[in-house]
């Protein structure tokens, strides 16, 4: 299946990929795993548990610590510490920018996406979003996880020193 | 947000084939969603 909407991200606040949702046979969400890789032998055992019954309702981010359960619902994202207003414009920018893109209109689509990231700069999954309409030779015809690293680094340490716009011009 | 133990809302999303699907046609069995991106 394609999410083209970003329609679980939004649904479930997740700002990095990949990612596994455990659903049981009711559609009630049981098990939430941010970081998830089926290479992993702990990740192996989970869905092994959750086919044979045995799977607790659990939460897993990259933060937790290593072997635990999990942590406790609602400390995984950033944005939770935005108003309603605020979290409906950060979504509604995230829905623009995607309107924008399949309009063919790209680098304001990127700016819409950007205007969100300030207002949650934890979302990875759209940060990587703009670099491949801002940076598309980095994507095709290889990924360069390598040059994600480092502009990582250079985005992160700009937006420490200026926001995650950059540093403004001021005006004369 | 969806906390642990609430209904998935029911979503449709296309497959590679273009053909809709929905979370609901898995009610019944277990659903395990790999979420990933291919950039």
């Amino acid at each position: 299946m394609v999410d083209r909407e970003n329609a679980l991200g939004r649904l479930l606040d997740y700002k990095i990929i990949p990612n596994a949702l455990f659903v049981d046979e009711e559609g009630r969400l049981v098990g939430k795993w941010i970081g998830f890789a089926i290479d992993r032998p702990e990740c192996r055992e989970a869905v092994e548990a959750f086919g044979s019954g045995r799977l607790e309702p659990f939460e897993r981010t990259p933060d937790g610590p290593p072997g635990a359960p999990g942590v406790p619902p609602g400390q995984t994202s950033p944005s939770a510490g935005l108003s309603p207003l605020e979290r409906e414009l950060y979504e509604t920018r995230i829905r623009l920018g995607a309107e924008l893109l399949k309009a063919g209109r790209a680098e304001e689509a990127a700016a819409e996406w950007q205007k969100a990231l300030r207002m949650d700069p934890e979302n990875f999954v759209l940060r990587k979003q703009i670099w491949k309409v801002r940076f598309p030779e980095r994507f095709e015809p290889e990924i360069d996880y390598d040059w994600q690293k480092e502009q990582l680094a250079r985005e992160r340490a700009e937006e420490a020193a200026c926001g995650p716009d950059g540093c403004e011009i001021p005006e004369r | 947000m969806t906390q642990l133990g609430a209904q998935v809302p029911d979503l449709s999303f296309p497959d590679l084939s273009g053909r809709t699907v929905r979370l609901s046609d898995f009610r019944g069995r277990k659903l395990l969603l790999f979420i990933w991106g291919s950039w």
